[in-house]
């Protein structure tokens, strides 16, 4: 049985009249299976952070349904963690009071609760941050925060919405290996998201490139779980390849496609 | 004056005043200077109001008509100084009784409204639906000019006591429950999100997310609502027939034209009405702020 499986959703949204609704997904359909490591590429605005809200459970789909492990999703669950785009840390509360908060308390005591919040911490190098409020890191220092607040959760699924975009490049490179090794140690299923090709190439087993205007999967690459040299040529040849199929932004004026819900 | 330089000024000048060449420039503990600062800043304030009604008070009493003396500012805080002794009366009563009377019935009022207020701005401020019906009385009361109130406590309460609180409840509702309501649907989405992923309860979210995040915005609006009331108090006190208090103080030396009196009593509305906001409620909303995380704290 799949982990998520997405069966031909499609969602539309309300302009801000609210007399038309812009179709942002269009018959999506991804079986994402145990332990694999789906990257999505796509334009900007094409319903990337949309697909990862529906199987987080935040949104539902106007059209088709989505399964988790057979189930189908009708809301958020610890199981399926989401990394956002966004800042989205308490800002009253310190690095450390913000990786507990999302941690089980029914599971967990607040000694326990305590100790697994800071082996995460460490694990994205802010040990020596715990005590410090967001508004007092960097904007690479955050996103790392709400990493750890998502690994502590220890979720089934992990649903990272471009993480690393903020970063610079090395330390993307360290965290990147960093969500490899978690993922082959702690056999995590994984949807990481970002616009970074070389980056998609290095961690997923397996690539999915969205289209926009509406968005519908328009590519596919599997690439599987070996260690993979960047420099190969295989791996600049399947850059090379997916970088020309990518599609300038929704933004760059292509037609666009509108349903009129006061007809209904 | 230097005092009231800027930070930035100031590190311009030690810049170019200093011998050494550190990369560091100290420019001392900011505390005390702060604190002068705002000290300074409020007596020149005080002192323009005191310049105004000094050259008004002046041209009248030059220049006007004779009968009625302009109580100057001398006038005034003789008077305000013989009846703070407690053995001499003003209407029957003691300095100290009206306004023991006006701050009794105001926290009456007050907590009433805080409590219908806080529960009206928390209902609309977690459900839309509530916001969409409720925001709709609540802006009809928000219209009402408080002594328009008069008629109908008149008919509920009669005069008396009960009638001044009663329209110093009604009027600070409004503030108060758009002001939490506000706060409430400001929070962020995705943090009401990061809430709801980790399996948060309904409760919980409201006490640990919606609650902290509009703890400024709370504070703000029974700030607002704190001196809409004491504001109200003091008309209130004049239309609806007590018989002790600031306002009905106020009323009945100026029908009496004991205007010294009258005027000794705007200033204690003063005094306390600028203790209870500057000195309490800014005091609560910046240590509020810096608890919050919303400003940088060092
Ligand atoms: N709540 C919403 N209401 C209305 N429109 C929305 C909403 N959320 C997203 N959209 C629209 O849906 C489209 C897809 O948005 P989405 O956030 O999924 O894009 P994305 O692929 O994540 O883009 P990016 O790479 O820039 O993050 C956009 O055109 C956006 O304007
Ligand atoms: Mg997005």
């Amino acid at each position: 049985m799949s982990v998520i499986s997405i069966e031909g959703i499609s969602k539309a949204y309300p302009n801000k009249k609210e007399n038309a609704a812009r179709i942002v997904l269009k018959d999506v359909s991804l079986e994402i299976e145990e332990n694999e490591f789906v990257c999505i590429v796509g334009p900007s605005g094409c319903g990337k952070t949309t697909v990862l809200n529906l199987i987080a459970g935040f949104e539902r789909p106007n059209k088709g349904k989505l399964l988790y492990r057979g189930e189908e999703i009708v809301g958020t669950s610890p199981q399926r963690a989401v990394v956002f785009q966004e800042f989205s840390l308490f800002p009253w509360m310190d690095v450390l009071k913000n990786v507990e908060f999302s941690i089980d308390r029914k599971k967990y005591a607040p000694r326990e609760r305590t100790e697994l919040a800071k082996k995460y911490i460490d694990l994205v190098g802010l040990s020596e941050f715990a005590d410090h409020r967001p508004n007092n890191l960097s904007g690479g220092m955050k996103q790392r925060v709400a990493i750890a607040r998502t690994l502590a959760m220890q979720p089934d699924v992990m649903l990272m919405d471009e993480p690393f975009s903020a970063l610079d490049e090395q330390t993307r490179k360290k965290l990147d290996q960093e969500i490899l090794d978690i993922w082959k140690k702690e056999k995590r299923t994984v949807v990481f998201i970002t616009h970074n090709i070389s980056e998609a190439i290095l961690l997923g087993t397996r690539i999915i490139m969205l289209s926009s205007s509406p968005g519908r999967i328009v590519g596919e690459w599997r690439i599987g779980s070996e260690d993979k040299d960047l420099n190969s040529e295989k791996m600049t040849v399947l850059r090379n390849e997916i970088v020309s199929r990518l599609q300038p932004c929704a933004c760059a004026g292509d037609r666009v496609r509108i349903i009129n819900i006061e007809e209904e | 004056m230097s005092l009231l330089k800027s930070t930035n000024e100031r590190i311009t000048q030690k810049m170019n005043d200093r011998e050494d060449d550190s990369d560091i420039i100290l420019l001392g503990n900011p505390a005390p200077r702060n604190l002068l600062k705002g000290v300074l800043i409020f007596i020149i304030g005080i002192l323009f109001v005191f310049l105004v009604w000094d050259v008004v008070s002046s041209y009248y009493n030059t220049y006007m008509i004779k009968t009625l003396r302009f109580p100057t500012i001398r006038d005034t805080f003789d008077t305000l100084f013989y009846y703070m002794d407690r053995t001499h009366k003003l209407l029957r009563y003691t300095l100290y009784e009206h306004v023991a009377a006006s701050m009794g019935r105001w926290v009456k009022g007050f907590v009433a409204a805080f409590v219908i207020g806080m529960t009206l701005g928390l209902l609309m401020g977690v459900n839309d639906k509530i916001y969409r019906f409720g925001s709709v009385p609540v802006n009809i009361l928000q219209m009402i000019p408080g002594l328009a109130w008069f008629p109908v406590t008149i008919l509920l309460f009669g005069m008396g006591n009960n009638s001044a609180i009663f329209i110093i409840a009604i009027t600070v509702i409004s503030p108060i429950a758009f002001n939490v309501s506000a706060g409430l649907r400001r929070v962020p989405q995705v943090n009401l999100r990061v809430a709801r992923m980790s399996g948060r309860s309904w409760f919980e979210t409201l006490t640990e997310v919606l609650l902290p995040f509009s703890l400024i915005d709370i504070i703000g609006g029974l700030r607002i609502g704190m001196a809409n009331s004491w504001r109200m108090l003091i008309s209130a006190e004049m239309v609806v027939g007590v018989a002790v208090g600031l306002g009905y103080m106020i009323n009945q030396t100026t029908n009496m034209t004991d205007y010294p009196s009258a005027f000794a009593g705007i200033i204690i509305i003063c005094v306390i009405g600028l203790i209870i906001d500057k000195l309490i409620f800014a005091n609560v909303e910046k240590y509020a702020r810096n608890k919050m995380g919303m400003e940088d704290s060092p």
